[in-house]
């Protein structure tokens, strides 16, 4: 089953006066339970797609439907409820609240889904213990390494089940050893919980775990 | 009674002991400077406070502009961006009328050694503590719009 398609999307910027084209006609797929993984050099567009594919920012042109819902360009409120329903970020700053515990982080997530109460509470102590992070679930983002932010980071992007999970590099800010590491509990946890998972990556090591790799320059995927 | 003597001293004014209390009050409010003086005292500190809290939440808001970017990024929609607001406008008002009640009522055995008496019955504690939510809520607004325009995209530039 499909939990993201994209059809045909383009998406022009103005700077100034001058129109910019930075995705020009991209069409992809991701199915439930797939790592699909999408390498570019900076400025190629991968950011903005994943910005469209996230319904964070709407194309100019073309067709996106994530989790059998297409979302109407016009209807820019429905956004936000796309996002609480069915996809999940994991961002290369980790972006945890620093506020609260990672177990909070998580149960935070699942407040804004509409998951409240002592069911909340239960999934969140849950998913420290999915990410290897049992002992660590009482401590705030500043108490966590690099690598334990980012898998408190997975943990609450999976919070609910969405079918589709985004990261933007989320190995950009981890060492080699603590990466690789980063990315086979991303891999098993995608595969286990049915969520399609598109990572955004400079990172070659990532085509170790991913289905398919897609290469995207110029705003137009080449791969 | 009150009828009665009026009956009997068609000349006089007769008043019972709460119509006698209001009509001193409102010769000493309505009459005298003293109203005017305290409403515009009541009204400043009032604007005051607005301000001050307006700013401190303000101020917390922008710092914390990716921290709501993120919940925006997740699916959070302005609502429950507006109710993680209003709980800090809560906060702050519960320590701004704490801060104001607790050396209030401090004052009143002290006051009354001179012989003087502070009166504040709970209703005049109850009305002050929803007029500081209200105003500490207003305060929020300017907050409100902030976020109201955050751009979820915020959350992928580093």
């Amino acid at each position: 089953m499909q939990a993201l398609a994209a059809e045909e999307v383009t998406k022009r910027f103005r700077e100034g006066c001058d129109p910019v084209d930075v995705l020009r006609g991209v069409s992809l797929s991701l199915e439930r339970g797939e790592v699909v993984a999408l390498e570019g050099p900076s400025g190629s567009g991968k950011t903005t797609l994943l910005s469209i594919l996230g319904c964070i920012l709407t194309p100019t042109s073309g067709r996106v439907v994530v989790d059998g819902e297409a979302v109407d360009p016009a209807r820019t409120e429905r956004l936000p409820a796309i996002r609480r329903r069915a996809i999940g970020f994991v961002f290369q700053q980790y972006n945890l609240f620093p506020a609260l515990t990672a177990a909070e982080n998580v149960e935070f997530a699942l407040n804004i889904r509409g998951v409240r109460g002592p069911g909340a509470r239960t999934e969140a102590t849950r998913a420290p213990d999915a990410v290897g992070m049992t002992d660590r679930a009482g401590f705030l983002p500043r108490d966590l390494s690099g690598g334990q932010k980012q898998r408190v980071a997975i943990a609450r992007a999976l919070a609910g089940r969405p079918a589709v999970l985004l990261a933007d590099e989320p190995t950009a800010n981890l060492d080699s050893r603590t990466g690789s590491r980063v990315l086979e509990l991303f891999r098993e946890l995608a595969k286990r919980e049915g969520s399609g998972l598109l990572l955004v990556t400079h990172d070659p090591s990532v085509r170790t775990i991913a289905d398919r790799v897609l290469a995207i320059r110029d705003g137009r995927l080449t791969a | 009674m009150c009828g009665e003597i009026r009956r009997r001293l068609p000349h006089n004014d007769v008043r019972t002991r709460a119509e006698w209390a209001a009509r001193s009050r409102s010769y000493w409010v309505d009459s005298t400077g003293i109203g005017f003086n305290m409403y515009l005292a009541v009204f400043l500190r009032c604007l005051v406070g607005v301000v001050v809290v307006a700013q401190t939440l303000y101020s917390s808001t922008m710092n914390h502009l990716k921290e709501y970017g993120t919940m925006k990024a997740i699916g959070g929609s302005n609502a429950d961006i507006y109710a993680v607001l209003a709980r800090q406008a809560v906060i702050s008002a519960w320590v701004g009328f704490a801060l104001g009640a607790i050396p209030s009522y401090a004052l009143v055995p002290l006051v009354e050694r001179v012989e003087l008496k502070l009166y504040m019955p709970p209703m005049l504690a109850g009305s002050v503590f929803a007029g500081t939510i209200v105003l500490c809520l207003a305060a929020a607004a300017v907050s409100f719009r902030k976020v109201a325009g955050i751009d979820p995209a915020l959350v992928f530039r580093a």
